[in-house]
């Protein structure tokens, strides 16, 4: 009988190993029981013709979105007069335009899950008539073998039977192939579909704030904000996570903080002004703190507030492949940099480094205390660079780091262990997100395509996730090091390195072992990864 | 907390073991032993500190030694093993020199941390840009700037 509940990776990972056993078995007891091993690994499961019916209901809404948006662009361009509508102070023409392209988005997300349903049809009525074929040609092995040989049988085989056993070892051999390969095809197409679908459910943002506290014109111009210093559609300053737990905590509020907190937006200079108060009541800051945040960032335009409060911000041409320099680093790398000093690690500081950097992404007052100061205003890099150094002290002081004692007095850091990354993570990083973390090993290219979906889904919502990448030397000794995913897009994952750069890898390459891109060539394997639990 | 004590004395005593008396192979100069003098015909080599974790590597920069006195016979990498740690531990990165006549040159090093140098191991050093300000050169241990250039005296007797 197939094991139920079979994942199309655990599918995969048993046919390799079937694979490998029919290939290599030696005796006829050993051939019929690998086939058999072989067909009771489950069929690949689905029904393409409910995948299509789903795709032809979507084609039907793609096109009333594309409607909505033509109409909403039609209003844009006639212009629209200064006025505010929302009850937070959006500007008319701010709403319009976020609706416009927020009916974009949908009608993109429409249509892409649309051709994600169909291709993962596709592949699926592929694999499954592949996999039925190789199944044939394991039956037929099977018929070819008889029954199983009992002890006295199994002690001379003649040569004719010898060839006949050869013979069906290698067309189950084939079909266990033919099986394992449809196999692949179904998972490939499956963890591609799930990305996309993440992807574009976690895009469809504006609707994770549910609150009725503000109006849903607001809500639109909030989830359209976009960071200052990059493309909007890949800077979105509010996250999913944010636009979700902003809301939750606005349902919260007494009825006097409700009205001070709308009083903080309505007076806000600029969109960006706006969200980062929304982002700092998602980080998890009661009114009071957020009120203290509102007063130092209060009419700074939004390149100031970029810099201060966002220490990672990705550029237009990011994604361009422009190739690998001579020590196997991406040559498309961008600098995360406040006032040109890099967010990077000062010492063997990669954990805190990173884990400090990954909680100034999600927590806008904190980011603004390492890079304003205990006023928030200043704009020094040397103060920035102090305050970083000293906080990564703190972190590894925290996760009860390892020191390197310097003769004769005095220690240095010296790394951390991943019990220790675990502890800072969860206390610097999820209290503002609201996910603990967990840690998972990755060592093989099976584990680390099993693990992208959850990686996919973390990043997409807005949680940064943690990876650990390693490497050997000649002697077979082992280094390690701490590096970030922080964002994605297609099978593209854009990598946070502590020594202050940003990089985009492909997910081939983060499955495979050439995670160097993102670092050097030292560094080639994401051995494990820190996950944000649900 | 890991104690690394034990480590940390054995370093400068392998190192006075190794420093300048050849009994193992070519002489070996640490990075604060700037000063190179060797016979005609001896092999040395310079051993500097590299933490791939850090993206520390080393380079022979232009201008190149004198090959009259001394030529580059062979550069290696090894890791310090940091038992299944994240960050910690370090490496070393060693360039073995044959002293060919008698004569005074000097080996520039380039030194980079952070990965703020994107060439291979063994590759030309990467020079300045236009836009950007010369490299400095050292006076002390490496890291005091992510780039930074460390001159070596060689006198070949």
């Amino acid at each position: 009988m197939p094991a139920a509940g079979e994942s199309t990776t655990d599918r995969r990972e048993k046919l390799a190993g079937h694979h490998r056993a029919i290939a290599g078995a030696g005796d006829k007891n050993t051939l019929i029981e690998a086939i058999r091993n072989a067909l009771d690994v489950s069929a690949p499961v689905g029904s393409p013709s409910t995948l299509d019916d789903i795709a032809k209901r979507y084609a039907k809404q793609a096109e009333a979105a594309r409607d909505v948006q033509d109409r909403v662009e039609q209003i844009a361009l006639k212009g629209l007069p200064d006025a505010w509508v929302g009850s937070t102070g959006a500007k008319a023409q701010e709403v319009v335009s976020a609706a416009a392209r927020s009916a974009g988005q949908m009608d993109q997300a429409i249509r892409g899950a649309r051709r994600a349903l169909i291709l993962l049809s596709d592949a699926l009525t592929t694999a499954q008539s592949e996999d039925k074929g190789g199944r044939e040609q394991l039956r037929e092995a099977l018929g070819m073998l008889g029954g199983e040989d009992g002890f006295f049988d199994d002690m001379v085989e003649k040569d004719a039977e010898e060839a006949e056993r050869l013979r069906a070892r290698s067309i189950a051999s084939a079909g266990a192939k033919t099986m394992h390969a449809a196999a692949e095809k179904a998972d490939d197409a499956a963890r591609e579909a799930a990305r996309d679908l993440n992807k574009f459910a976690a895009e469809a943002r504006a609707g994770r704030m549910k609150t009725d506290n503000i109006s849903a014109a607001d809500r639109l111009v909030l989830a359209d904000t976009g960071v200052a210093g990059g493309p909007a559609e890949m800077n979105e300053l509010l996250t999913a996570n944010d636009l979700e737990r902003s809301g939750k905590a606005m349902e919260r509020m007494n009825a006097r903080d409700q009205a001070e907190f709308e009083r903080m937006l309505a007076e806000s200079k600029s969109p960006q002004e706006r969200a980062y108060l929304v982002k700092a009541l998602a980080a998890g800051y009661d009114l009071n703190e957020v009120s203290e945040f509102r007063d130092k960032i209060h009419g700074k335009d939004p390149a100031w507030l970029q810099r201060h409060l966002t220490p990672v911000t990705t550029a237009g041409d990011s994604m361009n492949n422009e190739g690998l320099n001579p020590d196997g680093s991406s040559v498309n790398k961008d600098d995360q940099a406040f006032q040109g000093e890099r967010w990077s690690q000062d010492g063997n500081t990669c954990v805190p480094s990173t884990v400090v950097t990954g909680r100034a992404m999600v927590d806008p007052v904190y980011a603004l205390e390492l890079t304003g100061g205990p006023s928030g205003q200043e704009d020094d890099p040397a103060a920035f660079r102090e305050r970083l150094g000293n906080e990564q002290l703190r972190v590894h002081e925290e996760g009860d780091g390892d020191d390197a004692y310097d003769f004769p007095f005095g220690s240095t850091p010296d790394g951390m262990d991943n019990d220790g990354k675990t502890t800072v993570a969860n206390k610097e990083i999820s209290p503002h997100t609201g996910s603990e973390y967990e840690f998972q090993e990755t060592r093989s290219a099976d584990a680390r395509r099993d693990v992208l979906p959850d990686i996919e889904k973390a990043v997409a919502e807005g949680k940064p996730v943690p990876i650990g990448v390693e490497g050997k030397d000649a002697n077979g000794d082992r280094v390690g090091h701490s590096m970030m995913i922080v964002g994605q897009e297609g099978d593209m994952l854009q990598v946070y390195n502590p020594w202050g750069t940003t990089t985009w890898v492909s997910e081939d390459d983060f499955v495979n072992g050439r995670m160097g891109q993102a670092s050097d060539k030292d560094l080639p394997d994401a051995y494990a990864v820190h996950l944000p639990a649900e | 907390m890991r104690n690394r004590l034990a480590a940390a004395l054995a370093l400068p005593l392998s190192a006075l073991a190794l420093a300048g008396c050849g009994l193992f192979g070519p002489e070996t100069y640490e990075v604060d032993e700037r000063t190179v003098e060797v016979d005609a015909g001896e092999e040395f080599t310079l051993s500097l500190p590299a933490s791939p974790s850090m993206g520390e590597n080393w380079y022979v920069a232009d201008p190149r030694p004198d090959r009259d006195v001394v030529r580059l016979q062979g550069q290696d990498e090894e890791y310090e093993d940091d038992g299944g740690n994240v960050g910690g531990g370090g490496g070393t990165q060693s360039f073995t020199f044959r002293a060919i006549e008698p004569g005074t040159t000097k080996i520039k090093l380039l030194y980079c941390r952070l990965g703020r140098c994107n060439a291979g191991f063994g590759d030309p050093a990467p020079s300045p840009s236009p836009s950007e300000s010369p490299f400095p050169v050292a006076s002390g241990s490496p890291g005091e700037h992510d780039r930074e250039y460390f001159d070596y005296t060689v006198t070949v007797r």
